[in-house]
């Protein structure tokens, strides 16, 4: 019985001390818009109208040369970071802070330019970054 | 007896609470459907629109038209913020209307979403 408690004990010990110091943020901003949700997009053929119907309304309309252009935005910023000062607070009544922390921040946006008659002329999305682990925190 | 529970439960709710942060944050105002409803293609002038929705955030020229923007940001982020372990989390959604006006001033297009009501508040920071 003894036993039993004492593991559970150092159980509780153990997972706190891995989870000691860690601090882990997100922060999401809009729907993601995969590829296979703009397939039924086809150039030439496909209007303003057309899209908003499936993808909703644009975050940005802008002014192109050739007509509009519609830009919609999302983001999933992942930051996680450990405060390896947490150790003196078992030791010491000062806790240093020596932390190592890294955020991504990705910003991406899919593009639809409209001609002048708002058909599709060309969409697209932006460079796409690798999806990141959300325990990244080595800054180097 | 009463009161004991009283305090009991009190204590009970600080202490599994405690490291608790819940934040909700907005920009601008509601867009309000039956406004939205109101305007009519080929009918509504720029004031009527105006004074349905109110001045639009922003004005976009393009194409001989000019279109009003109207948005709403709504974000939620609960956060646990513990001794050894911080957990925090936001969600941010946006509402968006676009009103083109032809050379004539009348609304030819309205282009609405909303986003919003699917914003929750979720903790996890894992997964999707």
């Amino acid at each position: 019985m003894t036993f039993q408690w004492l593991s559970r004990g150092a159980c509780v010990v153990v997972c706190a001390a891995i989870v000691a110091g860690c601090s882990l943020r997100r922060v999401v901003v809009n729907d993601v818009i995969a590829p296979p949700q703009v397939a039924f997009i086809q150039t030439g053929a496909t209007t303003m109208p057309q899209v908003v119907a499936q993808l909703g309304a644009p975050d940005e309309i802008l002014e192109s040369e050739f007509g509009l252009a519609t830009l919609y935005q999302w983001s999933d910023t992942k930051a996680s970071g450990v405060d390896f000062g947490f150790i003196a607070r078992f030791f010491s009544p000062y806790s240093p802070s020596m932390t190592l922390a890294r955020t991504g921040i990705d910003m991406e946006q899919f593009h639809v330019h409209y001609d002048s008659q708002g058909v599709v002329r060309t969409f697209g999305f932006t460079r796409h970054e690798p999806v990141r682990p959300l325990l990244w925190f080595w800054p180097f | 007896m009463t009161k004991t529970y009283a305090v009991v439960f009190i204590m009970a709710t600080l202490l599994l609470t405690q490291g608790c942060v819940v934040t909700r944050g907005t920009l601008g105002e509601p867009l309000r459907e039956e406004s939205i409803a109101q305007i009519k293609k080929g009918v509504s002038t720029t004031s009527e629109v105006v004074a349905l929705m109110g001045a639009p955030e922003r004005i976009v020229r393009g194409n001989d038209r000019e279109i009003f923007q109207y948005y709403y940001y709504d974000g939620k982020s609960p956060a646990l913020l513990l001794l050894v372990l911080n957990l925090v989390r936001m969600e941010v959604k946006s509402d968006n209307l676009y009103v083109f006006f032809g050379r004539n001033g009348l609304v030819e297009e309205v282009l609405y979403s909303k986003r919003t009501p699917n914003v929750e508040f979720k903790l996890w920071p894992f997964g999707d």
